[in-house]
């Protein structure tokens, strides 16, 4: 035997003996599959300015391979360090319209204040400051507590520590090169600037810095090319002089403010749902029904625990058996607009787990009937598919050879929009999308069905909910498309 | 019915985060392992496999991307396993342990697996050393590919792989014999 043979067969002591656990597999394989905060990004929106703001520090400190610009960033690094505080106010550009403001971001010695998206239904507030971490949504003035677990700024202690962070997008992405170009003084100041530039690509990025203090002044940032529809520039203003006010870093609790403390929240709940009002089991997986709401129009939640799995063993996606399809006593059919599961503040708060009942998750599924009417002619009764499928419901995993039907009394509709549990779930962000996703989801059915006319409807539907987000623009054009269509081949 | 299955876009961000070359699941394992031979605890190797994972999902749109996103996924380790070391140096201080350590907790677990004796071995040699040796056995790259990682020529990495054979077997000559030419010399 070689010594290549040798070391080999000493190493498949590791790889016979160390797997990843269930656990962890399962874990793994929900973040990958987890809808909501992936569906259009909204929930990094605030974070999402942040990266044009710090990942350009960060990414200089792996990858730069010009002296003259890691020389510059040294001296930055160590400028950053010894400041106390940190405001940032970053804006977005798109060509021809005035900038709006993304998000601030305030730090004064370990305390971090963000406040998201101003003006629009993403507006928040995040607070982190000693153990513990606050959300305010502005939208439904609600104010969270959660004890400091994890999730955005998880690790950060400084503002360096926070710019490295965010610099995983420039070393996990393609190579960039780096240069330092003189630049004229700005305000009477002497500045140079960092840019950054990835080959091949319209991706540029652009630090103005103080000559004096080798404190960033501006950074700017674009990655997609001018003549793209999505073309911005993001722009960030940094100060560090100023002392920031202590306030800053409090709570916002308005005497209206529905304060939400996740721990008791969760048992509450746990509480009300303790008893299911229906159990379905399949071979290697059940699903406890624990809720169902709907609204005034027609609008349906569904709220199981789960456990179990079909998918494990393949070391694929786990399946579990979760609602499949709806219909009700009126013979109207609902489609499924969106999976979800209690959410966390940023990232992984892990509030998931506040809500599991024993170690079972929660799924709420949410569904809207495919022809709305107003007004809304409440059902009684609906009929429940189940079917083994992942979180996503992507139909590559569906797997539609097991199945369960049921009947559920459906309770009177509830006045408000969502479910009263829905805050507590941190699930107000993803709901402020249920509307421009349903609306899409239908434009997509009827663009199918080549309906275009109802097509181009649900897309200038989806679009007034998306405003004044971008993704306004994209609904426009689709809505647009669908007209030319309907004008080229006009139904009969 | 609508098929509600195509709803919401979330089929285009299964293909994103799964792409046909790269199945992140299939991965798992060889993730856990390489961080559990750098780190030595399980639990650790597994935080840093969460962690990894998340950044890929993060930048799930690069993977497609990528002329080989298992090494891709491999380099995000190296840097999260850094980044774990650096932390704990950082907390505690270098080469210091606490009683909260989960390595600690789980000799008793690797040394029933005849693990514990390969861990005490690796962590005999330098960093590098460690890192190039798992990478070859463990994961089964090519001397190229290590290069890629390390950020050094194939020559450099063949060199360092021949010292890190060397170190490992004058360090634990019990695990792995000397090469047949240096045993007849001695």
């Amino acid at each position: 035997m070689n010594e290549d043979q040798n070391l080999q067969e000493l190493f498949q002591r590791i790889e016979s003996k160390v797997t990843a656990s269930d656990h962890l597999r399962t874990q793994v394989a929900q973040r990958l599959s987890i809808p909501r905060k992936s569906r259009f990004k909204l929930r990094l929106a605030m974070a999402g300015g942040l990266v044009g703001v710090a990942c350009f520090v960060g990414g200089v400190i792996v990858l730069l391979p010009s002296a003259s610009a890691a020389g510059a960033y040294r001296r930055i690094e160590a400028a950053i360090r010894d400041a106390k505080y940190m405001h940032v106010l970053t804006y977005g550009n798109a060509p021809g319209k005035p900038r709006r403001l993304f998000n601030e971001l305030f730090y004064s010695n370990g305390a971090w204040r963000i406040d998201g998206s101003p003006g629009t239904l993403l507006a928040r507030t995040y607070l982190r400051v000693g153990g513990d971490q606050w959300l305010y949504l502005q939208h439904s003035d609600v104010s969270v507590k959660e004890p400091f677990i994890g999730g955005f700024l998880a690790e950060q202690r400084t503002a360096l520590e926070f710019a490295e962070s965010m610099s995983d997008e420039g070393r996990l992405g393609s190579p960039r090169d780096f240069s330092v170009e003189p630049r004229p003084d700005e305000n009477n100041r002497a500045v140079y600037a960092i840019l950054a530039t990835r080959e091949g690509t319209p991706y540029h990025f652009e630090m103005i810095v103080d000559n004096k203090t080798n404190l960033p002044i501006r950074t700017t940032f674009s990655g997609e090319s001018p003549d793209s529809e999505n073309y911005r520039i993001i722009t960030a203003d940094y100060s560090f002089g100023d002392q920031i006010d202590p306030r800053a870093f409090s709570p916002k609790i308005k005497p209206t403010t529905k304060l939400l403390n996740m721990g008791t929240e969760a048992e509450a709940l746990k509480s009300a749902w303790e008893k299911p009002i229906k159990s379905i089991r399949e071979p290697g997986t059940y699903v406890d029904v624990r809720d169902i709401s709907v609204n005034q129009e027609g609008d349906l939640f569904i709220a199981c625990s789960f456990g179990g799995s079909a998918g494990l063993k393949d070391g694929q996606f786990p399946k579990n058996l979760l609602p499949d399809s709806v219909k009700d006593d009126q013979g109207r059919a609902y489609f499924l607009v969106e999976t979800v599961s209690p959410g966390g503040t940023f990232g992984d708060t892990r509030a998931r787990d506040y809500f599991k009942i024993g170690n079972d998750n929660i799924a709420i599924t949410e569904w809207a009937p495919i022809v709305p009417s107003t007004p809304w002619k409440p059902a009684s009764k609906i009929d429940v598919t189940f079917a083994l499928r992942t979180w996503t419901g992507s139909p590559t995993f569906y797997d539609w050879s097991v199945q369960s039907n049921a009947q559920f009394t459906l309770p009177p509709p509830i006045p408000e929009a969502f479910p009263a549990y829905s805050n507590g779930m941190l699930l107000d962000d993803v709901h402020q999308q249920f509307k421009m996703i349903a609306s899409e989801d239908r434009a997509q059915f009827y663009e199918r069905k080549q309906d275009f006319a109802q097509a181009a409807r649900w897309y200038r539907e989806a679009a007034e909910q998306a405003w004044p987000l971008n993704l306004a623009k994209t609904y426009k054009n689709k809505a647009a498309r669908c007209q030319q269509l309907l004008d080229a081949h006009p139904a009969p | 019915m609508l098929e509600h299955c195509e709803s919401a876009g979330l089929e285009a961000i299964r293909h994103s985060v799964t792409p046909k070359c790269l199945d992140p699941l299939a991965q798992l394992d060889d993730v856990v392992r390489y961080a559990f031979a750098r780190l030595g605890s399980r639990e650790e190797a597994e935080d840093v496999a969460m962690e990894v994972f998340q950044a890929a999902f993060r930048f799930r749109a690069e993977l497609p991307r990528k002329s080989n996103p298992s090494l891709y996924l491999i380099g995000i380790t190296r840097r999260k396993i850094a980044d774990h070391l650096r932390r704990n140096r950082r907390q505690r201080g270098a080469g210091t342990v606490s009683l909260d350590d989960p390595g600690l907790h789980e000799v008793g677990w690797y040394q029933n697996e005849g693990l514990f004796e390969l861990i005490e071995a690796l962590n005999t040699l330098s960093e590098l050393q460690r890192d190039v040796l798992i990478l070859k056995y463990l994961l089964g790259l090519s001397t190229l590919e290590i290069s890629e990682l390390i950020k050094k020529s194939p020559q450099a990495t063949n060199s360092l792989l021949q010292r890190a054979r060397e170190s490992l077997a004058n360090n634990a000559p019990h695990l792995v014999p000397a090469p047949a030419d240096d045993r007849r010399i001695s």
